[in-house]
């Protein structure tokens, strides 16, 4: 177990998906500190620690980030191949969380080499349970570069 | 002859002395007596009257010499000598004189008579005239000199071969042509001669068998017309073969030449597969070769002597009797074409080359129906190619390919271009028939040189699509080798189909996207709800109330906006099928309309709007362009920004031959980096504000539907927007400027 809580950037545009996310992760048992922006360009600015994200002390490095794939002005996939042909951050976990169930949207994801790719659920209780163990993966089970 | 005779004396005697004397007288030839001294003792009167001498008396005492030629007195002279000597009596021929000078030919034969006691010694001299035997006898030395110079020189053979088959005779100058002189085979057998021979051997053995033999013997080549004829002596038995052989070898050959010339010709005449036919100019055939049957089913036997006249059609009589009658002319007629009747009542057409010669025709004919139909078949099919040729849809241009020495295809020349072609091509055919292709369409390079050159060495049919530069047009070309060194290009024009394979292209991408964005944009809110109710279902179990209010209003607002999505996406489906039908609407009023609905708004944000004066009529939907500057300005205000003074303008200004009217605004601006991706389907800049997305993508719909372009202009964030779009203006009438 690692003994720093799990830093992750959301970045959603839909601010009840956010909410929600928020909630769920906050009653999982997994100690987290979310940090939440709604389109890719402030994804972008939060991970490079550029604009109104610079002050590293407010706004650490993630320990992995959740990305929505639809977004104002940058779009998840742009925001992706950004980070992921970056060597600063192409060894952040980025998990792809999205509505979308296109298969197209799926390939490109993995073709920009997202590390793993999620559906939100409709309902609830399974929204409730897969961030609950997406937390605990990524926290208890896998082993982060820093 | 003398009366005195001394020792005649009376009784039996006397008797007998009268006896012989009358004997003497009778006799034919004249007797006379010559003396020792060689003087005529004696004449009887035959040989008075031969000698011209009028009486006995006057012949007595004569010297008999002196009847004889001068010339051969001396030869006579000696007769009597060696009559006198006492040699034998002998007869000899003379040429003797008469009394009057006369001359006659005589053979005198002379005799001692017996010395007897008493009695003289005389010479009896009897002489025959001979004149008229001598004659004759020259006269036939003269005929067989003749004769034997004609055998002699005779083209022929004269020949004798006795009864054991020996030639006695071998004359003639044929003879050369058996390697024979003249006499060279006389005392030769026939039989040994001429064993190799059968037909000889045969022919003479007939002969002398009493047979007059005719024959025509083939002797190594030399053939020679033989009559052997039986020679008979008085008795009337065969004693040889005489034989005329005449050369007959050059006669021989000429006439198997001429007879062999005239097989041939009749032979040609019956197997000619042309048409063969003698005519004369009075309109009956006379002679015809067995291949009218074939044409007209009747016999050669049945036509000939029919008038062919008869069997003309009726209207190719008058050309046919022209063209006779130019015969008639002695002029020939080539190429005469008619029809003639056939035995079953159908017509043939016979072409005919014809020679004058006199009242005859002699005529060479074809049957060509059958290429005459065939080439009518084919102008037919021609016709109708080129019928298709001119009216296909397609272009089509046929060309020939040019070679360099190294025979590199370096161009291609234009020969032949369809109204098609000048239709698709805006090129008149005037301007490119005939001409090397880079000349026609003024490209340095041929165009498509590669392609059809693999065409036309492979001979394989080549299709592609593609866009042609020089006319800014897609053209769908087919191209085909129809023989070596040619070939052909059908093309269609297919710059709609390919505009419309473009717009479909778009439409569908348009179509994924809004599916894609509809199934995500509609399923978004669906969590939200679902998220929110299971949320606070677990706060009401754990009786915990503080989040319920805001987690309802959540609820409300995203069942809301599911509500405003599908309003507006059924609006969006609707640009396409238009309510209500297109015409012309005054714009500046549509914009003051506008205005007016979006009062409440404006006069919240505190904009001021200016509409430009002036606007051109368009052509169009009224509600939907409504509905554009309706959403254009709304979107103005809400992203006004913390701009203090807020002002928007509708305008317009003439670019080019399009109008382009503008909605700007002093407000935010928008990042040229997003320019493209506002008018998608949903696309927002900005997670917070209101609306679905949807509002743009519905302007440029109907924009789009309209014919027009729309695209947005601004220098950036916090520098205000421009939307621009371009909107058709009514056909007839010129925008105002």
């Amino acid at each position: 177990m690692n003994g720093e809580p799990l830093r992750i950037l959301l970045v959603e545009d839909n601010a009840d998906h956010a909410e929600l996310v928020k909630r769920n992760l906050a009653d999982s048992q997994v100690a987290n500190r979310l940090f939440h922006v709604e389109d890719g360009e402030a994804a972008l600015d939060f991970l490079y620690q550029r604009g109104a994200f610079a002050d590293p002390a407010q706004f650490p490095r993630p320990h992995l980030m959740l990305l929505d794939l639809r977004l104002p002005r940058v779009d998840g996939l742009e925001v992706l191949k950004e980070v992921k042909s970056s060597p600063a951050l192409l060894s952040l976990p980025v998990v792809v969380l999205t509505t979308s169930e296109a298969e197209r949207d799926v390939a490109r994801a993995y073709a920009y080499h997202a590390n793993s790719y999620l559906t939100k659920p409709v309902d609830f209780g399974q929204f409730a349970a897969l961030l609950k163990d997406l937390g605990f993966y990524w926290l208890a089970w896998n082993r982060r570069p820093w | 002859m003398s009366t005195t005779a001394p020792h005649i004396s009376d009784g039996p005697l006397r008797e007998a002395e009268d006896l012989f004397h009358d004997l003497i007288e009778a006799l034919p030839d004249a007797v006379s007596l010559v003396d020792r001294e060689g003087r005529i003792a004696y004449a009887s009167r035959t040989g008075l009257k031969l000698y011209g001498v009028p009486s006995v008396a006057l012949a007595i005492g004569q010297v008999a010499l002196d009847f004889v030629a001068p010339e051969e007195r001396e030869r006579a002279a000696q007769h009597l000598t060696e009559v006198w000597a006492g040699r034998p009596a002998r007869s000899a021929q003379y040429t003797l004189l008469r009394a009057d000078g006369s001359r006659f030919i005589g053979e005198i034969n002379l005799a001692r008579c017996n010395e007897a006691a008493g009695r003289p010694s005389l010479v009896i001299a009897v002489t025959r005239d001979v004149t008229e035997r001598t004659q004759r006898e020259a006269a036939l030395m003269e005929s067989e000199r003749h004769f034997r110079t004609v055998l002699l020189n005779a083209q022929a053979i004269i020949f004798i071969i006795d009864r054991e088959g020996v030639f006695r005779l071998s004359e003639g100058q044929a003879l050369a042509a058996l390697g024979f002189r003249p006499g060279q085979v006389v005392g030769q057998s026939a039989f040994e001669l001429y064993r190799d021979f059968p037909s000889v051997v045969e022919s003479i053995r007939r002969a002398l068998a009493g047979e007059l033999v005719r024959v025509i013997n083939d002797l190594n080549g030399a053939i020679f017309d033989t009559v052997y004829t039986p020679y008979r002596d008085l008795d009337g038995r065969v004693t040889g073969v005489v034989g005329i052989s005449i050369d007959i070898t050059e006669r021989r050959r000429a006439e198997i030449a001429l007879q062999q010339k005239s097989e041939e010709i009749d032979r040609y005449f019956t197997s000619a597969l042309d048409l063969l036919c003698i005519a004369d100019t009075g309109g009956f055939f006379r002679r015809l070769n067995p291949q009218w049957e074939a044409t007209l089913g009747y016999t050669a036997a049945d036509l000939q002597g029919r008038s062919f006249l008869d069997l003309i059609h009726p209207d190719d009589l008058e050309s046919t009797l022209k063209a006779v009658s130019q015969l008639a002319a002695q002029k020939d007629v080539f190429n005469f074409i008619n029809r003639y009747r056939h035995k079953d009542g159908s017509y043939r057409w016979i072409e005919w080359r014809s020679f004058a010669s006199g009242e005859l025709i002699y005529a060479t004919a074809r049957d060509i129906t059958d290429r005459r139909r065939t080439e009518e078949a084919l102008r037919e099919s021609e016709q109708r190619f080129h019928a298709l040729f001119d009216h296909m849809t397609e272009g089509v241009a046929l060309h020939e390919m040019v070679y360099d020495a190294s025979g590199q295809a370096v161009d291609y020349r234009i020969l032949e271009v369809n109204p098609a072609y000048e239709k698709h091509t805006g090129i008149s055919a005037r301007q490119v028939r005939g001409q090397l292709a880079s000349v026609g369409y003024g490209t340095s390079q041929p165009p498509y040189l590669a392609e059809w050159a693999a065409v036309v060495a492979s001979g394989q049919p080549h299709h592609q699509e593609t866009y042609f530069p020089p006319l800014k047009r897609h053209f769908r070309i087919s191209a085909i080798s129809p023989k070596p060194g040619f070939f052909a290009t059908v093309f269609e024009d297919i710059t709609e189909r390919k505009l419309r394979e473009e717009e479909l292209r778009r439409k569908n991408e348009e179509l994924e996207r809004f599916t894609y964005t509809v199934s995500h944009d509609l399923k978004s809110p669906l969590i939200t709800i679902k998220g929110f109710a299971g949320s606070l279902l677990h706060d009401v179990a754990a009786g915990r109330h503080e989040r319920l209010a805001p987690d309802l209003q959540r609820i409300a607002d995203a069942t809301d906006r599911m509500a405003g999505l599908l309003s507006d996406l059924l609006e969006l489906s609707r640009i396409g099928r238009s309510a209500h039908p297109p015409g012309e609407v005054h714009f500046a009023q549509l914009a003051r309309d506008t205005l007016e609905l979006l009062a409440g708004p404006i006069h919240k944000r505190q904009v001021t709007v200016t509409v430009q004066p002036d606007f051109p009529v368009v052509y169009g939907d009224r509600r939907r362009l409504q509905t554009v500057v309706q959403n254009l300005v709304e979107n103005a205000v809400k992203f006004m920004g913390d701009q203090p003074q807020p002002r928007i303008e509708i305008g317009w200004r003439a670019a080019g031959s399009e109008t382009v009217f503008f909605v700007r605004d002093n407000g935010m601006g928008i990042d040229p980096r997003y320019h493209q991706t506002v008018f998608g389907l949903f696309n927002k800049l900005e997670a917070k504000t209101e609306g679905t997305g949807i509002g743009l993508a519905i302007v440029q719909r109907i924009i789009e539907v309209h014919g027009g372009r729309i695209w947005l202009e601004s220098e950036g964030a916090g520098r205000g927007s421009t939307v621009c779009f371009t909107l058709p203006l009514p056909a007839k009438k010129e925008p105002t400027p």
